[in-house]
């Protein structure tokens, strides 16, 4: 009889929960004024919210964009949402796995009081948003949550790498302490049974923090196991630290494959299969302007990745390493010189 | 009075001796003028293909040269190009008679795809030498090569193409070049022996016995097989010296000639034609003309269910009538009826009308068919039955195999509707045809009396004739229906075999039963043993069908059809003179008109079983057991025929044996 009653209690409150939620039932109302949107963002802004910014420009969308950049600094999340409480807008736009997490919480451990639940959450950059729970699993939605994803299948990555070059030892420094890199790892050592490639790991900061310094002597470890290429997988860590990790591959002989653009496009990895940041960012505002002006609910929004990436490589990488690109790949590859 | 040829005494239906060099020759002749006319068509297309491939191989080129370039622009030492092979591959995926590519500094391969660096180089090497080289080389300069010492380099890319190509369209389409070289000689061969015969073989044999005769001192006969050649004219000079002396001694000398049999050959070939030449597109131009009343698979299906019903109703009832009215005047109103059918279909609009055009089509074909056996029956005794029908069967045939072949490449060029006007053309050929193919010797026979009620149960009822029906005429028909026409190309195509592929197959049937049919109809003859013949068919169905059911592929399909193309050959013929035999009694009294019509009428209706219970075994077992079944059904009729057929009443037997030998 409790158990009856606590369900119903449980129903009744997530009915009120997705009929409050702003923006859903006044989506019509909202069209006269600006889109109120907060954006909290990892490390400042990217070319993914100039994409998104250019969606509504292009289709005349007035927004409001209030903008709360972390500095990589999670532990500034509660203070931003309560800052955002105070004057609710009409969604919320999250930068990153780690920063969806905290804001949006797992979806089976919402804690009202962290979490965002009365607004919609829309993210973007989050590799396996069902891998770290901020979606829900198969056959279940959220009520506030969805958003776009931006790498490629990994079965399309490794295939990418064995355009460039033959595979059969891929080398993958990660930082042990965060989850989307751990279920990254998991994922390519299952697929490497599939594929025929082996998967030689060198976690950081399984005692302690990971340092930087920790990178050269890691990549020379994997160099010395016959790592044929580093992977560059979503690692919010290495990402900071991108180029310490492609700077100790040159020395060592090795390239560098990245999943996500700016690794290669502003750092040194050889070549990429990405989204590019702009697409992504235009993807998440289709998102955002079915919830606020078409008035759908997030749970009935699809996570979604592009349809299409991009192969880029780093010419200046490959020069270096004297790893030229085949014929073959020029035909459709960005080359970046 | 003339001598009507159909005698007693066994004698061949086909010239022998020297007559046969002579066909040999003209079948060489003809092979000769066939492939110097395909050889010459091919250096034609060689030019034009020369020039195409030249073409290819520049684009080629110049997109690999792109690629190169693309790459040195980026900053990629010649050297150090990675892939080059890999695109090679590319390329030949889209092209398999590129053989090679290759970067050259001066003669030197600096990258190669496709073969061997040592490969390309002989290929080079071959290039300027005297002989024609087996590849075609296709060189492209590289302009944009950054080289330290340009004076001293030579950079091209060089393409490489198999000669072979060259013969591409040829060798790509052996088979239909095979088949059209077959049908192609089988028609002039046709026409070769007919000439041959009429002009030729049978003047010959009468002006023979006519000297033979003036030699033993009589003056009985004269030359009446009239030609206007040399043969001709010297035999008239002849037959005023025989008729001067036979004035003298008060003889009244009579004119001799052969029924010219082979005629019907021709004339079985036209009417199967004009029906056959149509085939591949019925069910698609049906389609099209229902599709406006019903669906247009359903109304194709209605169209053609109508025609062969009609056929199946004509044939046994014309049997009925054939001795009354004459094979010619059959013959005539056949393919008048046919020739209306086809040309009606041609301009048909909708499901009624075209139902009513089929049902003639199908009407004419029928009573063409009936018209043509029963002139091969009277013209022919016991002795050369079995060889007469055969002949007949090998001109329909042909007529199967090359019908539809040439049908599909007219409907191509000419459309649909003009393939049936044409089917109506060639039926009323057909009748002009007749009045000089269709000897009168054999026209307007007194009819026989009709058949008492008495007299059709006492032929219904002889155990022997039932047996024959039950356990090879009607066994015969349902499986050349069902395992040929239904589950051959079903399995096939399932199988992975195209269209062309199966087409080939089924082809095997009538080319097999076309080349064996008339020796095993002349060992029928010479052996006067139909039963046994009929027998050895079933066995040979029985044998080609349970190897295809216990391994079906496609090699195995072709074994069996040709096999069924043999046993068909042995067995069809041979019903025919056997059923006159086994039922001589009736037929001596009636005429051979209802006995063929209860063969006739056995064999269609299992003809019309035959995809019915495929498509039911198909369903219930699946297809490759349902061709099990279809084996172990020859199987058993064949052992059915076998002990049924010597295990009859004595009396039965003595009187059929003692009616032979009053022949």
């Amino acid at each position: 009889m409790i158990r009856l009653f606590s369900t119903l209690c449980l129903m009744i409150t997530l009915t009120i929960c997705t009929i409050n939620v702003p923006g859903i039932a006044s989506a019509s109302a909202q069209e006269a004024k600006s889109l109120k949107i907060a954006m909290i963002l990892w490390r400042g802004e990217t070319r993914v919210e100039d994409g998104f910014r250019a969606y509504f420009a292009d289709r005349d969308i007035p927004v409001d964009l209030q903008i709360f950049d972390i500095g990589r600094d999670l532990e500034r999340i509660p203070d931003i949402i309560s800052e955002i409480r105070k004057d609710p807008p009409d969604l919320v736009y999250t930068w990153g796995t780690g920063v969806t997490s905290r804001v949006a919480g797992k979806y089976d451990q919402v804690d009202p009081a962290q979490n965002i639940t009365d607004l919609p959450v829309v993210f973007v950059m989050v590799s396996s948003p069902w891998k770290t729970s901020i979606a829900a699993p198969a056959g279940q939605t959220r009520p506030n949550v969805t958003g776009a994803t931006h790498i490629a299948p990994l079965p399309a990555q490794i295939q990418a790498i064995r355009a460039y070059r033959p595979l059969t030892k891929l080398g993958v420094v990660y930082n042990s302490q965060e989850d989307n890199s751990i279920s990254n790892v998991e994922d390519l050592q299952a697929l490497g049974a599939e594929m025929g490639f082996e998967v030689l790991t060198a976690p950081l900061g399984q005692a302690e923090d990971p340092s930087p310094d920790d990178i050269g002597p890691a990549v020379s470890d994997l160099a010395k196991r016959g790592a044929d290429i580093l992977y560059i997988g979503p690692d919010n860590f290495i990402g900071t630290y991108r180029d310490v990790l492609t700077e100790a591959g040159f020395t060592n002989g090795l390239a560098a494959f990245s999943a996500t653009e700016l690794e290669v496009r502003d750092g040194q990895a050889m070549l990429g299969l990405v989204s590019r940041y702009e697409l992504v960012g235009r993807l998440a505002a289709s998102k955002v302007e079915s919830i606020l002006l078409d008035g759908v609910s997030p749970s009935n929004i699809p996570i979604e990745t592009l349809e299409r990436f991009s192969y880029l490589i780093n010419f200046a990488s490959a020069r270096k390493l004297e790893m030229y690109p085949p014929l073959s790949l020029l035909d459709y590859a960005e080359i970046i010189k | 009075m003339s001598n009507i040829s159909a005698s007693k005494h066994k004698r061949r239906l086909m010239p022998k001796g020297t007559i046969w060099i002579l066909l040999l020759f003209s079948t060489i002749a003809l092979c000769i003028a066939l492939i110097g006319i395909s050889w010459r068509a091919a250096d034609l297309v060689r030019d034009d293909l020369q020039v195409e491939i030249q073409q290819k191989a520049e684009i080629q080129a110049k997109a690999l040269a792109e690629k190169v370039e693309h790459a040195l622009e980026l900053g990629i030492p010649l050297d150090r190009i990675v892939g080059f092979e890999d695109v090679v591959v590319q390329l030949q995926e889209g092209d398999p008679d590129l053989q090679f590519a290759a970067i050259l500094n001066g003669t030197e391969p600096v990258h190669t795809g496709g073969v061997a660096a040592s490969t390309i180089k002989q290929a080079l090497f071959e290039e300027n030498g005297p002989k024609t080289p087996s590849t075609i080389i296709t060189r492209i300069e590289l302009k944009s090569v950054a080289d330290p010492d340009p004076k001293q380099s030579d950079f091209a890319i060089v393409i490489g193409h198999d000669r072979a190509a060259l013969m591409r369209p040829v060798t790509d389409n052996l088979f239909d070049i095979a088949i059209i070289f077959i049908i192609t000689l089988a028609l002039s061969f046709e026409l070769v022996l007919f000439v041959l015969t009429v002009n030729v073989a049978l003047p010959v044999r009468v002006a023979r016995r006519v000297l033979t005769n003036v030699q033993q001192h009589k003056f009985t006969i004269l030359h009446g097989q009239s030609t206007r050649d040399e043969i001709g004219s010297f035999m008239e000079h002849i037959n005023s010296v025989i008729s001067k002396t036979a004035a003298k001694v008060g003889i009244q000398p009579q004119k001799e000639r052969e029924v010219k049999l082979i005629g019907v050959r021709l004339l079985a070939f036209m009417f199967v034609l004009a029906e056959e030449l149509a085939r591949p597109i019925m069910p698609s131009f049906f389609g099209q003309i229902t599709a406006s009343s019903i669906d247009g698979q359903l109304g194709a299906g209605i169209v053609m269910a109508v025609h062969l019903l009609m056929v199946a109703i004509a044939m046994p009832l014309c049997s009925l009538f054939q001795e009354r009215i004459g094979s010619l005047r059959m013959y005539l109103f056949g393919a008048f009826l046919a020739t209306i059918g086809l040309c009606g279909t041609a301009f048909a609009m909708g499901l009624a009308d075209l139902i009513l055009w089929r049902a003639l089509s199908g009407m004419g074909y029928a009573i063409t068919f009936v018209a043509c056996q029963s002139y091969v029956l009277d013209a022919t005794n016991d002795g050369n039955r079995t060889q007469g029908t055969a002949m007949m069967v090998s001109g329909i045939m042909l007529a199967d195999i090359c019908g539809p072949a040439i049908g599909g490449i007219f409907a191509s060029h000419f459309g649909e509707a003009v393939t049936f006007i044409a089917g109506g053309v060639v039926a009323c050929v057909a009748v002009a045809l007749a009045f000089f193919l269709m000897d009168n010797m054999v026209r307007g026979k007194t009819p026989p009396p009709v058949p008492t009620k008495h007299a059709l149960k006492a032929m219904l009822s002889n155990r022997r004739l039932q047996v024959l029906i039950l356990f090879a005429a009607v066994p015969a028909k349902l499986i050349l229906s069902g395992f040929l026409f239904y589950l051959t190309p079903l399995i096939l195509l399932q199988s992975g075999a195209t269209t062309a592929e199966t087409g080939r197959v089924i082809m095997l049937y009538g080319l097999v039963a076309l080349l064996t049919g008339w020796g095993i109809a002349r060992w029928t003859d010479s052996k006067q043993n139909e039963i046994r013949a009929v027998g050895i068919g079933g066995a040979l169905t029985a044998i080609g069908l349970l190897f295809a059911g216990f391994m079906p592929q496609y090699a195995s399909f072709a074994v069996a059809v040709a096999l069924l193309g043999l046993a068909q050959a042995t067995s069809i013929p041979a019903q025919v003179s056997a059923s006159l035999k086994i039922a001589a009694d009736f037929t001596e009294e009636h005429g051979t008109g209802p006995v063929l019509a209860v063969l006739r009428l056995a064999e269609r209706l299992g003809g019309a079983l035959g995809p019915l219970l495929a498509a039911s075994l198909t369903l219930s077992l699946g297809l490759e057991q349902a061709v099990l079944v279809f084996g172990a059904i020859a199987a058993v009729c064949v052992i059915c025929f076998e002990l049924l057929i010597g295990h009859v009443p004595t009396d039965q037997k003595a009187q059929t044996s003692k009616s032979e030998d009053g022949q």
